[in-house]
């Protein structure tokens, strides 16, 4: 049987591979999406093992909560993109930059 | 007891919003009554938040008479920035009745935040709260400032959302439970430096660290004045006050409640973000020339001072943070709604110095960004005055000598920067053409009189605060 931190060692390397992720990542805003989406997993992944160990439902009920929330986000995200889209022509993440002060 | 369940005024609220769809899709050329509708729709529900007779702590859910006052508080305010929002809307032609109904999703939200008793209703209180912004702040399709500013909120926001769920799994994981009074249980009788007090302690870590994003404090404050300055005036007063009041709100349920025991690991945390987020919020706004990411850097001080007082943990502190926390969002309502009043060469406000003149052409309303602005730098008549006073003081009574000092300093440069506004109205001469396009606003003028009646009797909103901080301790903490 594989001991729990196993797994809780594997979601926080995920977690900190998606934070990575967002911040080293110069190229385009799709990719921060899809780090974004890692994230979550490796939340649900926390979430699922910590739950099944505890022996209650409440971590397995969450992880439907946040799937839901998260799918309702990304919808916002991709439809963001494309309002961005339409209005730079490119979704390098180096663009973002009109707001300075 | 069904029949009074429905006038909790968030089921009020959302019932509302789906019948305002509704009639929108049918009425698409009287957006004026549509309006007038959502506005019947707050006031009821913000009648129902203080008089409906409910009163009860369910599992995940709690409804008490603090939390109602909040309500109320929480819906007065969105029915002004609503008055505002709806003129400036029409001004500038981009009138859709869907902004209102995404605000009002988000006012929901924020209820459900500051009633939540669980973690799980906690996140989704959050996520309602933060996809209407996300959609709000990208509201002006056509301007590509307003998507860079959604797109950026959007990342930032969804990965703080990614921190708290990884904080509330720490603590679900460590405590093994979601509810805020069985974690307090929980934290009680845990065993210093064991695993579990290790893991909780992460855990806390985590989801302080997301809330401090949601609230703009100084390490995670870099979104603020982008935002601010990239989405219409209207999203930037919507998103300066009840997303903070709110937070605030969650920040003393979550460390009152659950994290009690724990306030040697949240106490100094709080001190010291909030300290950095007061010196950060004052010296970078020096070099400012945009008006928006001036108020920007402004809200970061200005909750520096909320933060600082909800870290050190004794009546007086929670009180001031209390009376803090309502007099910016008097004064933030304020200075936002005037700028949504104003305009120059048919833009809105932009740089400070297209205010140059307003004395002479608009003496009125020179006057009341003259009170706010006051109010803001904390000079005596004005509310604002007594609500630094009482961070100070608490400081103080907690014998934070040093930091006292330096609050006091940081309020003395700050005070540059909104002297400078004041002197750019009244002193600097421009030909071009500024505009006000309504010439009489009551609810504007009553919102910045109030800073000034209000400063003059100081112990109203002390009184409110203390009854508010009497009905706190009565209920489950």
């Amino acid at each position: 049987m594989i001991p729990i931190s196993y797994y809780l060692i594997l979601s926080t390397i995920i977690f900190a591979i998606s934070i990575a992720g967002i911040f080293i990542n110069r190229k385009n805003i799709l990719i921060l999406l899809m780090s974004l989406e890692l994230m979550f997993l490796s939340v649900n992944f926390n979430l699922i093992t910590l739950g099944n160990y505890l022996g209650d439902l409440t971590g397995q009920v969450f992880v439907f909560f946040v799937l839901t929330v998260v799918a309702a986000e990304s919808a916002i995200g991709l439809a963001l993109l494309i309002v961005l889209f339409r209005n730079k022509k490119s979704i390098d993440v180096d663009d973002l930059s009109e707001l300075k002060g | 007891m069904i029949i009074n369940l429905f006038f909790i005024p968030e089921i009020l609220l959302s019932f509302g919003v789906m019948i305002i769809i509704l009639i929108d899709l049918f009425l698409q050329n009287y957006k004026a009554v549509t309006f007038k509708l959502i506005q019947l729709l707050l006031i009821v529900s913000a009648y129902y938040s203080i008089n409906g007779q409910i009163s009860f702590t369910h599992e995940s859910y709690d409804l008490s008479e603090f939390l109602n006052i909040l309500k109320f508080i929480l819906i007065l305010g969105s029915f002004i920035i609503f008055h505002y929002t709806y003129k400036h809307l029409v001004y500038l032609n981009t009138l859709k009745i869907e902004y209102f109904t995404i605000s009002i999703l988000g006012l929901i939200g924020t209820m459900i935040m500051i009633s939540a008793h669980s973690l799980l209703i906690l996140y989704l209180g959050i996520e309602l709260l933060s996809l209407s912004l996300y959609a709000l702040i990208g509201f002006n399709k056509k301007s590509s400032l307003s998507s860079e500013a959604a797109i950026k909120y959007y990342v930032l926001g969804a990965m703080s959302s990614g921190v708290l769920l990884f904080g509330i799994s720490l603590v679900y994981g460590f405590t093994g439970s979601i509810n805020y009074s069985e974690i307090a249980n929980i934290v009680d009788t845990v065993q210093i430096n064991s695993v579990e007090y290790l893991g909780i302690i992460f855990g806390i870590i985590f989801i302080t660290a997301s809330l401090c994003f949601k609230f703009g404090v100084a390490p995670f404050h870099m979104w603020v004045p982008d935002i601010y300055q990239g989405s219409l005036v209207s999203t930037t007063t919507l998103l300066s006050t009840l997303p903070k009041i709110a937070v605030f709100i969650v920040f003393l349920k979550l460390f009152y409640i659950p994290f009690l025991s724990m306030i040697n690991v949240w106490s100094d945390i709080l001190i010291f973000v909030g300290m950095l987020s007061i010196i950060i919020g004052s010296i970078f706004a020096l070099t400012q020339e945009n008006i928006k990411r001036l108020l920007a850097y402004s809200a970061i001080s200005n909750i520096g001072f909320i933060v600082l007082s909800l870290g050190l943990v004794t009546n007086d502190g929670l009180q001031a943070s209390l009376y803090y926390t309502i007099v910016y969002s008097l004064t933030a309502l304020a200075s936002f709604g005037i700028i949504t009043h104003i305009t120059c060469n048919s833009h809105g406000i932009e740089k400070i110095s297209d205010l140059a003149g307003l004395s002479k052409t608009h003496p009125y309303y020179a006057i009341l960004i003259l009170i706010t602005m006051l109010s803001s730098a904390g000079i005596p008549p004005m509310i604002g005055f007594h609500a630094k006073l009482i961070v100070i003081q608490a400081l103080i009574n907690s014998e934070y000598i040093m930091l006292s000092i330096l609050v006091v300093l940081m309020t003395v440069i700050s005070a540059y920067y909104y002297l400078k506004v004041i002197k750019t109205i009244y002193f600097d001469n421009r030909e071009e053409l500024i505009s006000v396009y309504s010439n009489s606003s009551i609810v504007l003028s009553l919102n910045s009189i109030s800073l000034l009646i209000l400063g003059i009797f100081p112990y109203y909103l002390f009184n409110l605060t203390s009854y508010l901080m009497d009905l706190l301790f009565t209920i489950s903490i």
